[in-house]
């Protein structure tokens, strides 16, 4: 478990959390198209980014912004910075870090998709900030969980195939866990197609052991980010350590444990890559 | 690179969130659901507004599904 994780300290150490996360959730459709990402609602953001050198420029100054959202500005709510977690680590921080816990709507299924999906968690400041958006409260009203009714929700994400990730109201302090899916969620999305660190990788990445795999196949279809091959010559799985997110749902799959996650740091190749 | 162009006649998409053809459709998601200039913060108001016309295939598939023919894309 990362020391970043924590929540009351950073709480009280930024009194204008709340403040932030209202401007944050309030516009996070604006901000995903706005200035954050380099994008604007002009018809013309994919094309920018994708001219060789001018989009390289680009991606590279947007990228730079969001690294010096790590010493926040209270007034100007701008990235919607994340990062992917396994499941052990979703439940940690549910059960033992936070206070209150509620679900809140999707608002990234809304937008691409047109549903309403209780698919977010948000954590005590998150809570008290949420009542005043009415576009995330769900039809029966926001729900408070427990620590089990939590875990049980964390779990049954986790079987329908969904990333955990955490959401930093001002870094370091932790708002929520969302069940994510490509292309559906806007922090993958934008990291994936468009390059621009809006989620960071995960600590950690998948290693198969040879000794136990049979090759089933469960984990290759569960990878939402294209990183694990079949190769039937070796009658295994390959994963490609550059392209893993660490999310661990390929971990969860298999049946003989034969996937473990390791340290990202530990890999000279994938030290720091995140 | 082809330069691809998605047109919407909102006189003809009027009820958006009802009907979600085009977006439940669209395998690379081009279009989003998003706000209009004048109401933020109610989504009855939203539009749909093909965002992303550079991760467009061209299959064509959301004209065929709208039912109202109000989606015209354009393939330079």
């Amino acid at each position: 478990m990362n020391a970043r994780n924590y929540l009351k300290e950073a709480d009280e150490k930024y009194e204008y959390t709340r403040d932030y996360l209202e401007v944050l959730w309030g516009n996070l459709e604006r901000i995903y198209l706005g200035k954050a990402m380099g994008m604007s609602i002009n018809n013309t953001i994919g094309y920018r980014l994708k001219i060789p050198i001018i989009g390289r420029m680009i991606k590279w100054m947007v990228n730079k912004k969001l690294e010096k959202e790590k010493n926040p500005n209270p007034r100007i709510a701008e990235g919607h910075f994340g990062q992917v977690i396994p499941l052990e680590e979703a439940k940690l921080i549910t059960t033992n870090l936070a206070d209150v816990r509620i679900k809140a709507l999707c608002p990234c299924r809304y937008m691409h998709r047109g549903i309403k999906v209780e698919s977010c968690m948000g954590f005590t400041a998150l809570a008290e900030v949420l009542p005043k958006l009415p576009r995330f409260i769900p039809e029966n009203g926001l729900e408070i969980l427990d620590s089990d009714k939590a875990e049980a929700f964390l779990n049954n994400m986790n079987e329908e195939g969904k990333v955990h990730t955490i959401w930093w109201g001002p870094i370091p302090y932790i708002a929520a866990i969302c069940s994510c899916e490509y292309p559906e969620c806007l922090g993958l999305r934008t990291r994936l197609d468009f390059g621009i660190k809006t989620v960071l990788k995960g600590e950690y990445i998948a290693v198969v052991n040879p000794n136990k795999c049979i090759g089933c196949g469960k984990c290759v279809s569960r990878c939402q980010f294209g990183a694990i091959n079949f190769s039937s010559s070796i009658n295994r799985p390959i994963i490609d350590a550059k392209r893993c997110f660490g999310c661990g749902l390929c971990k969860e799959s298999c049946e003989e444990q034969a996937i473990r996650l390791v340290d990202r740091d530990e890999i000279p190749i994938t030290r720091g890559m995140y | 690179m082809k330069k691809i162009k998605i047109n919407i006649d909102y006189s003809k998409c009027i009820t958006p969130e009802n009907c979600r053809a085009c977006i439940n459709i669209c395998q690379p998601v081009v279009f989003v659901l998003t706000f209009t200039d004048e109401d933020y913060h109610d989504p009855k108001n939203w539009k749909i507004v093909p965002i992303f016309p550079i991760l467009c295939i061209g299959c064509n598939l959301c004209v065929e599904n709208c039912p109202e023919k109000a989606i015209n894309v354009l393939i330079k």
